[in-house]
């Protein structure tokens, strides 16, 4: 089979991963190599849904022989199979960057008999790739559960990013829906992992202690960064960190413990990111949920918001989901959400309000807060001011006063507010769209068991 | 007072410069684009030729007064950590196409002179906010090229991407590609604004083009043997990807065009329904066969293939 038709069969069987992402590591160029990385990433074309592309997103091989109930690859569905030769995915990987079609491999596959030959298949397109056709790019690799530590380890030396898929959110639903797979196989590797990343982060620093310091970040030029080069194993472990991925909505855990658990993770294991999966109904199995009830793509939405404020806006989980509300509210997002829960908060004047604070208005962003920050040092704020400065106020001018002031048809009234948020997202095309499509006026949270 | 001066950096700080050097009253001058800014009634129309010493002593003299006290400089001199330095703002706002743009730099250069480091905690004032969106609509467009820019590998085994951004801005993304490529030799053209990025070796160059050699560069030119397999690959990835039910029918609206936008669509290859042809039978190294005993017949493949050791990898990397 050429590689062309293999492209067709094992691009459309990695689709489902969540994760696409090239950030988390800034490589210089090294002369005589190609390629280098960049920390912020970047998306070189988006699907028709609005998904970025930014890896060559693939499975070595969809020839799987594990029996996951929710996978199109599992060894019982009948489907067109094929495998990559590890040089021909690596050549392929470099022709995609050469034409800056992606920034880098993100390397996947089902079980090729034993997840440690499916591991050694993987090290070695990395090795061509990194080794024999010198390339610095970006490479992301799925560690399958169950392989032998000293593959881990290979990987992890010859890749950016690892990631260990938890899959489904209990070790319950585990084992109910993916009989080859323990929760122990998926933590070992994610402990190691983790460990190793500190090791290397350790010594570095011992080592920049005797240089006279540095920057643990793996900048441009640094030593991190310029051991990423041709030096094979000795390379920095995994420089950009480690993530998962947890299917949302094919086993019946509510939102609470989706959140619980990954705020467990980032802290136990340090990931740099959980990525959530609505699961898409495309096998029938009596072990999962109905094939026509789709989980609302917007409860992803609202689990990536929610990810969001806890990394970035210094929120608890506890803060946004409780035993009495576990599920994540779908008509508004959980800041707005939170904000109306807390309104004797608010309003809050934002000539006086610390960065904190002003992170938890609905509508200001890291960015907009430091604008505010930096432009309240000259004068007195206004809302015109605010309006110059790009600010979004739709939410956040009820939820504000400048110099004492409110606007004036912007009342800190809870039930208006999510009467307004609500009706003018059911007036969207999307959720119009949505709706219609899943058939309800309001949605439905996947019926299982 | 209308000067009017030419539209890129050299010609709008040549403006500003010559502004300051003859004591008008900042209020009394007003910058506009020739030919096309006209003077109102009762102005007089001056054009100012560009001045490369004159600009670069304006924006030398600007980068100087803002750094003088900026808690990120230091001695007065810019670290350079800044992701997009004060000067560069500059050049931003100046490589932007709108009309407006040379006006709201001068406005902007004056607050600058007038009021030194302290001009970044005014982004709401109305003579500074026009340029920060101007500066920033520029750093979009790079961001742009940078993700939207395809290239082909021609039968030289150069590199070729024609690319027409909203404002002149290849200059700013040509270190950025020369990084990625290593030792590829590459051209970027921007037609658009004649302007061309050449690389080959260590040497990265942007240059000017007439409108002879802009359409030359930007015209067909042989494409390698495997050019157009390795397209067709692209876009049977590409394709691979979509989810049934999300798109734009599904959703309501067109989230791609939003993040991709329709005006960069035409060089796009995996949006071209000519990639799905690959031109001939597969290049060699794509054409399948030296892994095939990898695959057993029930479709599982068995590990008995080309694949070494661990050890021989690690022998391999030390
Ligand atoms: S291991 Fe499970 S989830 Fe992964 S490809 Fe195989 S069947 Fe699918
Ligand atoms: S903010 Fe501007 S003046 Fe200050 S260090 Fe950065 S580039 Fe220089």
């Amino acid at each position: 089979m050429d590689t062309l038709s293999k492209l067709g069969i094992l691009a459309e069987a990695a689709k489902y991963d969540a994760a696409c992402t090239s950030s988390g590591v800034n490589r210089a160029p090294v002369a005589g190599r190609v390629g280098m990385a960049t920390g912020a990433g970047c998306c070189h074309a988006f699907t028709a849904d609005g998904r970025c592309v930014t890896l060559l997103k693939v499975l070595m091989s969809n020839a799987c022989s594990y029996d996951c109930a929710y996978c199109v690859n599992r060894r019982g569905n009948s489907c067109p199979r094929a495998t990559f030769a590890p040089r021909e995915l690596a050549e392929l990987t470099l022709d995609f960057y050469r034409r800056n079609y992606v920034e880098g491999l993100f390397l996947s596959s089902g079980v090729i008999g034993t997840p440690d030959a499916t591991t050694e298949r993987m090290v070695e397109c990395l090795r061509v790739l990194r080794h024999e056709l010198l390339f610095d790019g970006y490479v992301h690799a799925k560690v399958i559960p169950g392989t032998s530590p000293e593959l881990v380890d290979a990987l992890g030396r010859l890749a950016d990013r690892l990631s260990v898929n938890l899959e489904l959110p209990s070790a319950a639903s585990l084992a109910a829906l993916c009989p080859d797979k323990d929760a122990a196989g998926v933590t070992r590797p994610m402990g190691q992992i983790a460990s190793s990343i500190a090791t290397g982060a350790t010594r570095y620093l011992e080592g920049s202690r005797r240089r006279g310091g540095g920057a643990l970040r793996p900048g441009p030029g640094s030593t991190l960064a310029r051991r990423g080069g041709a030096e094979g194993l000795s390379r920095a472990f995994s420089p950009a960190g480690q993530a998962t991925q947890i299917i949302v909505g094919a086993s019946p855990e509510d939102d609470r413990q989706v959140l619980r658990l990954s705020d467990a993770l980032y802290r136990r294991f340090e990931l740099k990111r959980v990525f959530f999966s609505a699961y898409v109904p495309v096998m029938d199995d009596g072990r999962l949920p109905e094939r026509d009830t789709p989980v609302p793509l917007r409860r992803e939405h609202r689990l990536y918001q929610a990810d969001w404020l806890m990394r970035f806006y210094d929120f608890a989980p506890e803060e946004l989901v409780s035993p009495e509300e576990p599920w994540l509210d779908l008509d508004v997002d959980p800041k707005l959400a939170w904000a109306l829960r807390h309104i004797d908060l608010f309003p809050l004047e934002v000539n006086e309000a610390s960065e904190r604070e002003l992170l938890r208005v609905p509508g200001i962003g890291p960015v907009g807060a430091r604008r505010i920050l930096r432009a309240r040092r000259a004068h007195g704020l206004d809302f015109d001011d605010l309006k110059r400065l790009r600010v979004t106020l739709a939410r956040a001018r009820h939820f504000v006063t400048c110099s004492g002031r409110s606007e004036a048809d912007a009342p800190l009234d809870g039930e208006l507010i999510r009467q307004r948020v609500v009706e003018h997202a059911k007036a969207s095309a999307y959720n119009e769209t949505r709706r219609q499509r899943e058939g309800a006026a309001d949605y439905v949270q996947g019926s299982f068991f | 007072m209308l000067l009017a001066c030419e539209g890129d950096a050299e010609g709008i700080l040549s403006a500003v410069g010559i502004g300051y050097l003859a004591h008008v009253a900042p209020a009394r001058v007003r910058l506009g684009r020739a030919p096309v800014a006209q003077p109102c009634l009762d102005e007089t129309a001056l054009a100012t030729p560009a001045d490369v010493d004159l600009a670069r002593r304006v924006l030398a003299g600007y980068e100087r007064k803002v750094a003088r006290g900026c808690p990120r400089s230091r001695g007065g001199a810019c670290p350079g950590g800044c992701a997009e330095s004060c000067g560069t703002k500059v050049l931003l706002a100046a490589a932007c196409d709108a009309r407006e743009a040379p006006e709201a730099i001068h406005r902007y250069l004056r607050v600058a002179f007038r009021e030194g480091a302290r001009v970044r905690s005014l982004g709401a004032e109305p003579d500074v906010a026009p340029f920060l969106a101007l500066a920033r609509a520029a750093s979009n467009e790079c961001e742009r090229m940078r993700q939207f820019v395809r290239f082909s590998r021609l039968a030289d085994g150069s590199y070729l991407s024609v690319f027409s951004p909203k404002a002149d801005v290849l200059p700013f993304v040509g270190a950025h590609f020369a990084m990625r490529m290593g030792r590829d030799r590459f051209c970027l053209v921007d037609p658009r604004h004649g302007t061309a990025v050449f690389h080959q070796g260590d040497q990265t160059q942007a240059v000017r083009l007439d409108a002879a050699m802009a359409e030359a560069l930007a015209s067909e030119h042989a494409l390698a043997d495997d050019e157009r397999y390795v397209r067709a690959m692209w876009k049977r990835f590409y394709d691979g990807l979509e989810l049934a039910g999300r798109g734009a029918e599904g959703r309501g609206y067109d989230l791609r065009s939003q993040l991709m936008p329709k005006r960069f669509w035409g060089g796009l290859v995996e949006l071209d329904p000519r990639s799905d042809d690959a031109g001939g039978p597969a290049p060699r190294r794509y054409a399948g066969g030296a892994d095939e005993a990898a695959e057993t017949k029930d479709g599982t493949a068995s590990r008995g293939d080309a694949v070494p050791s661990l050890r021989s990898v690690q022998e391999e990397g030390g």
